[in-house]
């Protein structure tokens, strides 16, 4: 079966199960540090994918999906902490909080594209964390909302490691299948163009609305997952910087990918958190790193791993230019 | 007593304009089934706002405009293309970071139920394999079926956007200048594939070279300055004065 697979297939086949591998046995490699680290940069890596599916698939660009993951986490953190329910309810209100700030979200911003969409959902963004500074009684404000316990099975740093890996890995595989679905190609043509997609027969406000709910479902996972491995919840997880940062990852990595936004995350979130105890100006550094990527690999880090990866397979090729040659292989005549 | 069976399109009256501008002015047209009309012009004419007011994209400022017997003049684009309009564009709209199967299987599930699935692997076989590959044989472009739409000629990308509109298989088909920006050999290939479409679809065809357009059509209607100064078979507009005026003086 893995012989009828091309190269560039075995190799990325190769790589998932590497990085699997890696996973399952990071507990026993790594301290207890890292191995936070490794689950906070999977949660942005998921929160990263799903502004990927709008920004990079359907050409959406949101800055404001902190608004979404955060109102979940909120949701789970007011009933852990204020209303002292059990994990069920925590998680069923999340979901539901979390979702119901995608569908509010995404009425108001499918009308928009372009600029108005960042406008839109910029804003969007802003009052989720005007509200978690004036809703005192549900928020705690400033303060936030602290004391947030983990379910008892997950309650080991590298329990909820493992929890945070599987379901990552499985919301990677259903994002998988939505990018590849009928839906999902769809998405791409709205990016090309809306214009066509509307006079080929597509609802292009209800396509918005549609795609807008599924990236709020993965960003609502991340959010639960999140309020969970920190056991607190305040307002800087929903200001701006939050949302544009997953875009930024999603940019570093290559967008229009979905493990180009995990690569970024991963990046980001070591250099935020290991460089910056040696380095004292790493946002500066990581500004210059946003640049470099931005100048040199307009398709981010996978897109320049995969050019370069392509010329490796054709360096044997025959050289072109010179002379004039026929570029499409179909219009090669036989002997 | 004769049923009348009502006109596929039916523009009655139609003026639009754009703050000060006319665009078009009092124009009316009916276009019965299975016919071919060509909307000829000047540049500036009127004719792709006429078409935009057919297709929904504008609203006429007064009149109306019936499609299928049904009043579509404050419709939208998407729900007419779901009851069977398709429209091609003069500066070419495509999705061109894509394969042409990729924006063919776009268009052929426009109008299916499927285009909502999101929760299995797009596969091109049965009914959309056989749809994509009839079109693309159509439209002369079968060998280039896995080429990325960016990397075509500029004469394949006039191609494609015929065979996307095809693809949803329409009842009545717009063509907006199809031949627009194609060399002189490119353009007899374009008015024979226009002239090979089936019978059974309804077209309306702007075309800016009168020559082409006549020979194409059995019906047309001649815009200037947003109104029609004649209307009729090929060989009357050929003959008429003020067409022969309105081409001599914009060229
Ligand atoms: N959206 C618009 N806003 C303002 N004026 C417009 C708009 N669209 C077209 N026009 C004007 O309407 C007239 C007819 O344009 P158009 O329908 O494109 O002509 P044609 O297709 O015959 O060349 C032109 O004078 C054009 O400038
Ligand atoms: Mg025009």
């Amino acid at each position: 079966m893995l012989r009828s697979l091309s190269l560039t297939a075995r190799v990325k086949l190769g790589l998932a199960a590497a990085g699997i591998g890696l996973g399952v046995a990071a507990p026993y490699i790594f301290d207890r540090f890292v191995i936070g680290l490794i689950s906070l940069a999977l949660i942005a890596g998921l929160f990263a994918q799903s502004i990927d599916l709008l920004g990079g698939y359907a050409g959406l660009i949101t800055l404001g999906h902190a608004g979404v993951s955060g109102t979940a986490a909120y949701g789970v953190g007011y009933m852990a902490s204020k209303a002292g329910a059990g994990f069920t309810a925590q998680i069923a209100v999340g979901f539901l909080a979390g979702m119901t700030a995608a569908l509010i979200f995404g009425v108001m911003a499918m009308r928009s594209d372009g600029v108005y969409f960042i406008m839109v959902t910029l804003a969007q963004g802003m009052i989720v964390w005007g509200l978690s500074i004036r809703l005192f009684r549900i928020t705690g404000a400033e303060n936030g909302l602290t004391g947030i316990p983990r379910p008892p099975a997950v309650e080991l740093y590298w329990q909820y490691y493992y929890l945070t890996l599987v379901v990552v890995v499985l919301c990677w595989a259903l994002l998988g299948i939505v990018v590849n679905s009928p839906f999902g190609t769809s998405l791409k043509g709205l990016r090309e163009s809306e214009t066509r997609m509307r006079m080929l027969g597509y609802n292009t406000t209800g396509q918005k609305l549609y795609v807008f709910l599924i990236a709020g479902f993965f960003a609502t996972v991340s959010g639960i997952l999140l309020v969970y491995l920190n056991g607190f919840i305040s307002p800087s997880t929903v200001i701006l910087a939050a949302s544009a940062i997953g875009v930024l990852e999603a940019i570093l990595g290559g967008i229009g990918t979905l493990v180009g936004p995990m690569i970024g995350a991963f990046i980001i979130v070591f250099v935020q958190n290991v460089v910056s105890i040696y380095v004292s100006r790493w946002p500066t550094l990581m500004g210059t790193l946003f640049i470099v990527v931005v100048l040199f690999a307009r398709r981010g880090l996978v897109g320049a791993i995969s050019d370069g990866w392509n010329k490796w397979l054709h360096r044997n090729d025959a050289p072109v230019s010179q002379e004039p040659v026929l570029t499409s292989s179909n219009r090669t005549a036989g002997p | 007593m004769t049923t009348a069976v009502a006109p596929i399109l039916h523009v009655d009256d139609v003026t639009v304009r754009f703050g000060g501008v006319t665009a078009v002015s009092g124009v009316s047209l009916q276009v019965e089934r299975g016919a071919r009309w060509a909307v000829i012009g000047p540049n500036g004419a009127g004719k792709t706002t006429l078409f935009k007011t057919i297709s929904g994209e504008v609203h006429p400022t007064t009149g109306r405009v019936h499609l299928f017997g049904a009043d579509t003049s404050r419709s939208t684009p998407y729900k007419n293309a779901q009851s069977g309009l398709g429209r091609t564009y003069q500066v070419t709209e495509l999705f061109q970071a894509l394969t042409v199967e990729e924006n063919l299987s776009i268009a052929a599930q426009a109008r299916a139920r499927s285009r909502f699935a999101c929760w299995r692997p797009l596969r091109i076989k049965g009914w959309i394999d056989e749809r994509i590959t009839s079109v693309l044989d159509q439209l002369h472009l079968s060998a280039e079926r896995h080429t990325v739409v960016s990397e075509l000629s500029h004469g394949e990308q006039r191609q494609l956007e015929i065979a996307l509109a095809l693809a949803t298989e329409p009842e009545i088909l717009l063509l907006d200048e199809p031949a627009a920006g194609l060399s002189a050999a490119e353009r007899r290939l374009m008015r024979d594939l226009v002239e090979g479409l089936s019978r059974d679809l309804t077209i309306v065809l702007i075309e800016h070279d009168m020559e082409i357009a006549l020979e194409l059509v059995d019906h047309v209607l001649v815009l200037d300055n947003g109104q029609v100064i004649a209307e009729g078979d090929p060989e009357s507009i050929r003959a008429d004065d003020r067409v022969q005026a309105v081409y001599l003086r914009s060229d």
